[in-house]
């Protein structure tokens, strides 16, 4: 027998109180002096001896009754190398069965999973249980039975999930099932893996309360292969629309692994083959190149040889063909010297080595030769520095971007305001208004001699600025902008600014017309107004907004974690409901927000999910699914470290020494003695 | 120490009794009372007040010419009776409240004596502890009533009961047949009491023992863990009265009855008082004849 608190059995000296009183109390007696003593001894000699017995029988039970309380408050303990004694059918109490039905509970042993070896364990556990038990299936979601009846019915119907398992949320949910159990012995019983078992970080437990943490494989290897990352990034450099895909794999055995075999696929179909040396707790990279052909997304495929966990052993995505946007740029100020010309730099942009993920054919035109026939099969047109349009090809033009086509339309010294406002009103998205050279406000409110403007202003969730990860840290903050178009200040325009100067004037606005998007750039794009050409987020900002006039998304494929939102990438204003058809083949349908990103939160499943628009429309491009994948921490079994911060993390306890407290019992003898002095007292008295 | 043991009020009680000589009859002494003139002395000692039952021709007609009462003539050998008061003061008799045992005791005497001398018997004293005290030879002059309460007033003897040694004195004193009353608590708990009593009955006395015990004694009240301390020989016990009460008062009463018994088989009166009971009202039960407790009436 051990104590769970053996500082207070110091209360053990309380039981020499009774005893200390009587001898105390023995010293201040009441003397009197009695003429009929002889009467007095004759009778006590008679009565004496059950009068000693009675008194220190009654010392006696006081003494106990202190020592049982002092006890008690020590909580005793039994001890037994054994499963936990509380549910071994000897003792009550109660107890919280945690399953873990994470992904990593479908390892293979032994020919059946981890999840069934947790399973058959708790069903022995469950079948000697005297007290109340709760059962905690913690996988993708947390499964709570508290009705000692259903327990079984709910372990036999467990599956586990595609998540990590949801341990860390069972565990203070299982203190506040045990909060409102009866008085008595409780115990949280979490059947889990050695590696999840560190990852742990468990609350708090309070008084009474212990965490036993079970092993489920008890003490067998693991060892596991899985794949930890994919990077799928266009490869310009080896190809215009060749794709690299790199995956990084992990190995968590004892052993290296030479030659680990990896496969990409695509529709189910090898195209290509690596193999890599693993080491033991390692992690290896095999790097694939491919090209998709074709106009939609292929599902594709990185995969490994399978092994006793097959679900992180192959990990799906999408790809996409690699866009074409059919660029038509006028340019309103040719120049011999190319450095000199107005679209010197806008070339640079849009070649073929600069696109990633993208072919952008480009034909630059003078101005008397924009026509409707030079809008045949042009997805984007670029006015750049243009004087003045007439009115026919404004309306030719009105109609192009109404029809879907997107405009980009830059500023410089040629332009005349009221020439193109008139020709392309009702299509830009503010009226020009006078250029306006930089840095008098500035260099006034700064006591300097600064002679530009910065931009400063983002807007928050542009698309334009998705390749930002912060706009204010990239170079476009430092561009100088020495001279913008000023325009009509107009709140209730339409459109909205992306990208504002220090001075408070917009720079990049953009406008939907019709099915088409306009952007109005207030600078130049070459070096006449500003320097905004040469800083190297010049180009991404460009890139992106062409493809944000054409409505092509993002070239990366999504890839999002297992129970995680995923954004829907559906820019076409006219998409309000988007359907999503799961790997399983379950479709949802979600609507747009009001307010804020549009998300998808039903992934639970891993694979790939396709997204579309509900109901379809006409002419719009295809939108982009994206891969739901698992979180590549589970595939860790061994427990070896992902992360430095799992050292010092609780060790697993597997077996546990089960153990009986025995203070309830002391408690109720304690009762039992009080009872029991009521009854020797209340025979003296009665006597 | 001088104790005030009786007053005006007290013998003002006594004289509503109206003492008759039938009082006597439980003592054997009604033939010697009613024959007052066997001696030769016809010293005139004092009038008394003529009581129904006294002889007509007794009458003092002078005394009832002068102040038209009937007054009685006494002479000092009118009587043969003669009474030994033996007056326990041991330290046994030095418990009680509102009063002690032994005062009680004093104001029973003096009452008694006051009636015995008021009807022209001859009173005399004994007192007694752990050795003799005081004696007065017995005289039936009212003012030997006088000698008799400084007497009794006087600080107890004190010390241990030896009630076989007083009566073995008394045997010696009381030459004629006289009427021997023992007042004490009788906390002797020598073999010897009752035979001494039945000795002195054989020898022709009347022995009246008065056992004169405090409530607490006989009640035994208490109910906290004590120790009791002997009075005469000073040892100590320590007891839960609550334990040993029902055997305590077993005892007692055993002792008391076996007492009781005793005497009364050999002839001698026996009486308990309690110090609750007025001397004055245990007095005239005793002289009606009366019990003077339940277990007398029972008895």
């Amino acid at each position: 027998m051990s104590f769970l608190s053996p500082a207070l059995l110091i209360g053990l000296l309380a039981a020499l109180i009774p005893p200390l009183i009587h001898l105390l109390h023995r010293q201040e007696i009441k003397l009197h002096r009695f003429p009929a003593l002889e009467f007095i001894l004759r009778s006590h000699r008679k009565t004496a001896r059950r009068f000693w017995l009675k008194q220190w029988l009654l010392i006696l039970l006081r003494s106990a009754v202190l020592a049982a309380l002092a006890l008690a408050a020590a909580r005793p303990i039994l001890a037994r190398r054994a499963e936990p004694v509380v549910l071994d059918g000897s003792a009550p109490g109660h107890a919280v069965l945690i399953l873990d039905g994470g992904y990593p509970m479908r390892y293979q042993l032994d020919g059946s999973a981890l999840f069934d070896h947790a399973r058959r364990r708790a069903q022995e556990l469950l079948s000697g249980a005297r007290g109340q038990v709760a059962l905690i299936v913690a996988g993708d979601t947390l499964e709570i039975t508290t009705e000692r009846g259903r327990v079984e019915g709910a372990l036999d119907a467990a599956r586990p999930g595609f998540g990590l398992g949801r341990v860390d949320e069972a565990l203070p949910r299982a203190l506040e099932l045990l909060a409102e159990a009866p008085p008595g012995p409780r115990h949280i019983i979490a059947l889990t893996t050695r590696a999840a078992a560190r990852r742990l970080s468990p609350p708090p437990l309070p008084q009474g309360v212990e965490l036993h943490l079970l092993d489920s494989a008890e003490g067998a290897a693991t060892p596991n292969d899985g794949i930890l990352d994919l990077d799928v990034r266009p490869a310009p450099e080896i190809g215009a629309g060749l794709w690299r895909v790199e995956a990084q794999l992990g190995h968590y055995a004892a052993g290296p692994a030479p030659k680990t075999a990896a496969r990409l696929e695509l529709e189910g179909r090898v195209v290509a083959r690596a193999f890599v040396d693993l080491e033991s707790g390692g992690v290896g990279r095999v790097t694939f190149f491919t090209r998709v052909e074709g106009r939609g997304p292929v599902a594709a495929r990185v995969a490994l040889e399978p092994d006793a966990l097959e679900i992180d052993d192959a990990r799906d995505f999408w790809l996409h063909p690699t866009p074409q946007i059919r660029l038509l740029a006028v340019n309103g100020d040719p120049r011999p010297t190319p450095i000199d010309d107005e679209l010197f730099y806008f070339e640079r942009v849009f070649a073929p080595r600069a696109t990633a993920g993208l072919r952008v054919p480009l034909k630059i035109i003078g101005v008397e030769q924009l026509s409707a026939a030079a809008l045949e099969g042009v997805d984007v047109l670029v006015l750049a520095n243009v004087r003045a349009l007439s009115l026919e090809i404004g309306a030719t033009i009105k109609g192009f971007v109404e029809r879907g086509g997107g405009l980009l339309v830059t500023m410089g010294d040629n332009v005349e305001p009221a020439g193109l406002n008139a020709a392309l009103a009702g299509v830009l998205p503010r009226t020009l208004r006078d250029p306006r050279s930089a840095g008098d406000a500035a260099a006034s409110a700064e006591g300097g001699d600064r002679r530009a403007a910065r931009m400063s202003a983002f807007h928050p969730s542009h698309p334009i600025l998705d390749p930002f990860d912060d706009p204010r840290a990239s170079s476009l903050s430092v561009a100088s902008i020495r001279r913008y178009m000023l325009l009509d200040p107009a709140p209730d325009a339409e459109g909205e600014v992306v990208i504002g100067l220090d001075e408070g004037a917009p720079l990049l606005l953009t406008r939907a017309v019709g099915r088409g998007r306009v952007a109005l750039l207030c600078t130049s794009v070459d070096r006449g107004w500003g320097d905004l050409p040469i800083h190297p987020d010049f180009l991404p900002l460009l890139q992106r907004t062409v493809r944000h006039l054409t409505r092509i998304s993002g070239a990366r494929p999504a890839q999002i974690i297992q129970g995680q939102p995923a954004p829907i990438a559906l820019d076409d204003p006219r998409a309000r409901r988007a359907q999503i058809t799961a790997p399983g083949g379950g479709l949802f349908t979600t609507p747009r927000p009001e307010t804020g990103p549009w998300r998808f939160a039903q992934t639970q499943t891993p694979g790939l999910y396709e997204v579309s628009v509900d109901p379809p429309l006409p002419d719009a491009p295809q939108a982009p699914g994206f891969a739901v994948i698992l979180d590549p921490t589970g595939s860790d079994l061994e427990g070896a470290a992902l992360k430095d911060d799992a050292e010092g993390l609780r060790p697993v306890a597997a077996p546990v020494a089960a153990r009986v407290e025995l203070w309830h019992a002391l408690l109720f003898g304690l009762l039992l003695l009080l009872l029991a002095e009521g009854l020797v007292l209340f025979k003296r008295r009665s006597s | 120490m001088k104790r005030e043991i009786i007053d005006p009020a007290y013998l003002t009680r006594l004289s509503g009794l109206n003492l008759r000589p039938r009082g006597f009859v439980e003592g054997g002494l009604v033939g010697q009372h009613r024959s007052p003139h066997q001696g030769a002395s016809v010293e005139f000692a004092q009038h008394r007040e003529y009581s129904p039952g006294d002889e007509i021709r007794r009458l003092d007609w002078k005394a009832y010419a002068k102040s038209d009462r009937h007054y009685i003539k006494t002479f000092e050998d009118e009587t043969n009776l003669r009474a030994y008061l033996l007056l326990d003061g041991s330290n046994s008799m030095d418990y009680g409240a509102p009063r002690t045992k032994d005062l009680y005791a004093a104001r029973f005497a003096a009452g008694l004596a006051w009636l015995l001398l008021k009807q022209g018997d001859a009173v005399g004293l004994l007192t007694f502890g752990a050795a003799l005290g005081q004696y007065l030879p017995p005289q039936a002059r009212m003012d030997h009533f006088g000698r008799l309460l400084r007497a009794m007033e006087a600080p107890p003897v004190g010390g241990q009961t030896d009630l076989l040694g007083a009566l073995r004195r008394v045997g010696e004193l009381a030459s004629k047949r006289s009427l021997i009353v023992l007042i004490s608590d009788c906390m002797d708990f020598r073999e010897g009491l009752a035979a001494a009593c039945r000795q002195l009955r054989q020898r022709g006395h009347q022995v009246v023992v008065f056992q004169i015990l405090d409530e607490a004694e006989w009640a035994f009240p208490f109910r906290e863990i004590t120790r009791f301390e002997d009075l005469e020989i000073g040892a100590q016990q320590v007891v839960d009265p609550r334990a040993m009460r029902a055997q305590y008062l077993k005892e007692i009463r055993a002792f008391c009855d076996g007492l009781r018994r005793a005497l009364r088989g050999g002839g001698v009166g026996y009486h308990r008082l309690l110090t609750t009971t007025p001397p004055e009202r245990a007095l005239s039960a005793y002289l009606h004849g009366a019990p003077l407790d339940e277990e007398e009436a029972r008895a």
